[in-house]
């Protein structure tokens, strides 16, 4: 401990000090070192002369933490989706085991068994790894560089923000984007998003969602939503990205969405109940399983990090509106869809609006400050994922948008909060 | 009797608490009158270095309001006249002689109805600084009538002494100094009670006073929430505000003639050794508490509470409203590897991310700041602290924008720093909320 903090005090010489050789990449050094050693700083001569253990940092680590289920959950379903696929094209005769071409992963650790009636734990999770770790790696990559040089040239500490957002991106970008598409996404979000407002604690709009909203807009074929995300290793010409050639099944959503009454027996027979909430589908990792996001809801809720009331706004925001919805649009002769005949409940465990509810939507800085806008931010988000997926011809999916839509208005309903607590203090005098 | 009860709040489980035991301070070599305290103040020296003085003669003035004078708790030698930047006054330094010479403090007439020469009376016998007004916060100036004066009997601060406690057996002063402020007011006096606290029988049978109780964790026993909770002030009305143990020193003044040399303070802190009460000279020397030399090593001493005071040296003089002297460890080069990242369970926290629901356990903890400056990023941590009907970020975001219009109507002159000093405390992004606070109360005290 003393070594490594020696060795960083003699280091930090020479960026510290305003004509040390370094100074210009200061926030760079400050960043590394407070991630090793807490800062340096103490209270004030005046005023409050303690403070909370807690930082940003340890804010954010809490949310990264909550995450981790998923992302573990990933790694494991990932190799698994990949694998039935496989196994399925070989068993309809439209692949050759020969044919199965490795991974960068793959390649190092040894090529999977193909003629195991089961595919190993180690073979999946070697897949796993080998397509989201490089998600992890470019958003981290190219959103923290970003970060850091906004930092440098406008001379502050480097924030904690993008911490989360980086993990955020990587669990809700299919496995199968290709790496160039995701970090072109990340820097139109970081620099567009996030650095043009002026960093962490600025921005209008969630940055992970909007690196899925561009990615969404920007390249269509990968991400339309309808098209299942079964990664492969291959970029077969005529297959955009890396999805596995010939293979292709829908998403939950979509086939609610060309479904018609009996939309629950047909989700059913393809994704059992089971395997929606459990995780047993493709996807983006955030979308796969259910119960690795309740599993996170807890922590961040039990952390104190997550604000309950978003959480459960958006949930009976959602199922009220899915009851509702469909009774309304029978009532005003609108025409009926796939969609409408899903049970309420049966919308909580399709797609990825459970996610968005608990990591994205609940984002301190782009949703509302107060209490009670909360409740109306949360209900508002299920109220609308429940428009687009029933009302809307084109997306099965309604969440992205739904939240990405709220953002925009959180101000506006914080407005209403704040004029509420103006006239109370207006009546009192 | 009315009883509120607070529940949003926060009581930090600090170690160090003050016995409640009361105890005669050493005479202090010498005493420090200081103006730090007074933000906003023009002081005016009337001494030079070497002047022999008495106990209650004028040391200086208020250039704003010549009639506000701060007199000399002893009779001595003045030993130094020290100023500061720009030549502003910092501390006239007096030799104690310990023998008191007073000089006569006429009190003022009683019961005549006669306001204009209460607060003269009560200016010229220098302790009209005792009094804060709200809003603002400061020494009340100009000729407004308070609306209300609100006598807070309790302070529920960390580590804070128990303003019952300290007036145990002063009911005569007491009732003195409620007398006065009587005469003071066009409306209430109000005395602000623990419910179920201990020492309080004094305090209990006081005439003429409506006493309100208050439960809950801090700030329960702040002004700013007893305002809020009796009797909210209305557009352009005005308050006064002052601790039990300062109407105590008012009703002595006025009993005697004489000028109250002896406070009692309560030393603590989990770096202070000798942690009970003490009755001590006015203004004297902090070694005076603490055993005669100095408080030595890697400590804050704080003239306050930790969340509302000042950091002083160790060889400096307590505060003239001071009834609090606190003692914390520093913490300097204390850096803690991957202190964001591994369970802490002997670090003080609001929150739950660090060690899981804070257990029942009393904490030593020092003057870090524990992490770096950020933009706010508001996880709801300010309004589980705040019982105020306010919304802090919104209001700090009014004054951070200068929009000092929407700032008052957000509450801005409900608050001041003491009354966000919570926030502070919990604000993970480490922003110093009584701060902003003050700047917006000095925009509003400009645009005036």
């Amino acid at each position: 401990m003393k070594f490594l903090r020696n060795l960083i005090d003699k280091q930090r010489k020479l960026y510290h000090a305003k004509d040390s050789k370094f100074h210009k990449v200061w926030p760079l050094f400050d960043a590394m070192e407070t991630f090793l050693f807490a800062p340096d700083f103490r209270a004030g001569k005046k005023g409050v002369h303690m403070r909370d253990y807690v930082d940003l940092k340890r804010v954010m680590n809490s949310v990264i933490l909550a995450m981790m289920p998923c992302l573990l959950w990933a790694f494991w379903n990932t190799g698994a989706q990949h694998f039935a696929a496989v196994g399925q094209l070989i068993a309809d005769g439209n692949m050759v085991a020969g044919d199965y071409v490795t991974g960068w992963l793959q390649g190092i650790l040894g090529a999977p068994d193909l003629a195991a009636e089961v595919t190993s734990a180690s073979d999946t999770i070697i897949f796993g790894l080998q397509r989201m770790l490089p998600l992890v790696i470019v958003s981290y990559g190219v959103g923290l560089s970003i970060e850091g040089l906004f930092c440098v040239i406008r001379k502050e500490e480097v924030s904690e923000g993008y911490l989360v957002s980086g993990m955020l991106i990587a669990l809700i970008v299919p496995p199968s984007t290709p790496l160039w598409q995701l970090a072109i996404g990340v820097a139109f979000a970081v620099v567009l998003g996030k650095e043009v407002f002026g960093g962490t604690g600025m921005n209008i709009f969630n940055p992970a969602m909007l690196v899925r909203a561009f990615l969404f807009f920007a390249f269509p074929a990968q991400m339309s939503g309808d098209a299942v995300w079964v990664a492969g290793n291959t970029s077969p010409s005529g297959v955009p990205g890396n999805l596995i050639d010939g293979y292709s099944e829908p998403t939950a959503l979509a086939i609610v969405k060309t479904a018609g009454e009996d939309a629950s027996t047909v989700l059913t027979d393809v994704y059992s109940h089971a395997d929606l909430f459990f995780g047993h589908i493709p996807g983006s990792a955030g979308e796969m399983s259910k119960l690795a996001v309740l599993i996170g809801a807890f922590v961040l809720l039990a952390t104190g990090v997550g604000n309950w009331r978003t959480m459960v706004a958006g949930v009976i925001g959602m199922l009220v509106a899915a009851f509702m919805v469909p009774i309304m649009a029978e009532a005003s002769g609108l025409p009926m869809a796939g969609p409408m005949y899903l049970e309420p409940w049966e919308h909580l465990i399709c797609g990825g609006f459970l996610f968005g509810i608990v990591f994205m939507a609940t984002d301190p800085v782009s949703s509302p400050e107060s209490n009670i806008g909360k409740w109306i931010y949360g209900i508002l988000i299920g109220v609308i994922t429940i428009l687009v997926r029933m009302i809307n011809p084109a997306y099965p999916e309604g969440t992205m948008l739904a939240i990405l839509l709220l953002n925009a208005f959180a101000p506006t309903i914080d407005h209403f909060v704040v004029a509420a607590n103006m006239k109370r203090r207006l009546k009192r005098s | 009797m009315t009883t509120h009860k607070i529940k949003k709040g926060f009581d930090l489980p600090l170690a160090g608490r003050a016995e409640q035991v009361l105890a005669d301070a050493p005479e202090p070599t010498d005493v420090g009158l200081e103006t730090g305290e007074f933000v906003g103040m023009k002081p005016k020296v009337l001494v030079k270095e070497g002047d022999q003085v008495k106990t209650g003669q004028p040391i200086f003035l208020n250039k704003l309001d010549r009639d506000i004078v701060w007199c000399s708790p002893v009779t001595g030698k003045v030993k130094s006249v020290e100023f500061g930047a720009h030549r502003y006054l910092c501390r006239v330094v007096i030799e104690n002689s310990t023998k008191d010479d007073f000089v006569d403090l006429a009190p003022a007439g009683g019961g005549s109805g006669d306001r204009a020469g209460v607060v003269k009376a009560i200016k010229g016998a220098g302790l009209w600084p005792l009094f804060k007004q709200r809003p603002v916060g400061k020494m009340p100036m100009g000729d407004a009538v308070p609306v209300a004066i609100f006598v807070n009997g309790m302070d529920s601060a960390p580590l804070a002494a128990d303003p019952a406690f300290a007036t145990q057996g002063r009911k005569g002063d007491l009732q003195a100094g409620i007398d006065l402020l009587k005469q003071l007011t066009s409306g209430n006096v109000y005395l602000s009670l623990r419910a179920a606290g201990d020492h309080q029988s004094d305090a209990r049978s006081l005439n003429g006073v409506t006493v309100h109780d208050f439960a809950g964790p801090h700030p329960a026993g702040l002004v700013g929430t007893h305002i809020a909770a009796i009797q909210p002030l209305k557009t352009g009305e005005i308050a006064y505000a002052l601790s039990l143990v300062d109407v105590a020193r008012l009703g002595e003044w006025q009993r005697t003639g004489k000028y109250p040399t002896h406070t009692v303070v309560a030393v603590s802190g989990s770096e202070a050794k000798d942690r009970k009460y003490f009755r001590v000279r006015q203004d004297a020397q902090i070694a005076a508490l603490t055993g005669g030399s100095a408080p030595t090593g890697d400590v804050r001493v704080i003239n306050g509470d930790v969340l509302n005071g000042f950091a002083v040296e160790p060889t400096a003089y307590l505060g003239f409203c001071n009834k609090t002297l606190t003692i914390i460890p520093e913490g300097t080069d204390q850096r803690d590897l991957f202190g964001w990242a591994v369970p802490q369970f002997g670090k003080m926290t609001n929150h739950l991310s660090v060690n899981f629901g804070l257990k029942k356990k009393e904490y030593v903890a020092d003057a870090r700041l524990n992490g770096g400056h950020r933009a706010i990023v508001n996880i709801g941590t300010w309004e589980k602290v705040m019982p105020l009907d306010i919304l802090p970020t919104f209001l700090v975001r009014a004054i951070q924008a200068n929009d000092i219009e929407e700032a008052i109507k957000l509450g801005l002159l409900e608050v001041t720093e003491e009354d966000v000093a919570l926030c502070t405390f919990v604000d993970p992004c480490k922003n110093d909320v009584g701060e902003i606070i003050r700047q917006g109360l000095d925009m509003y005290e400009k645009e005036a």
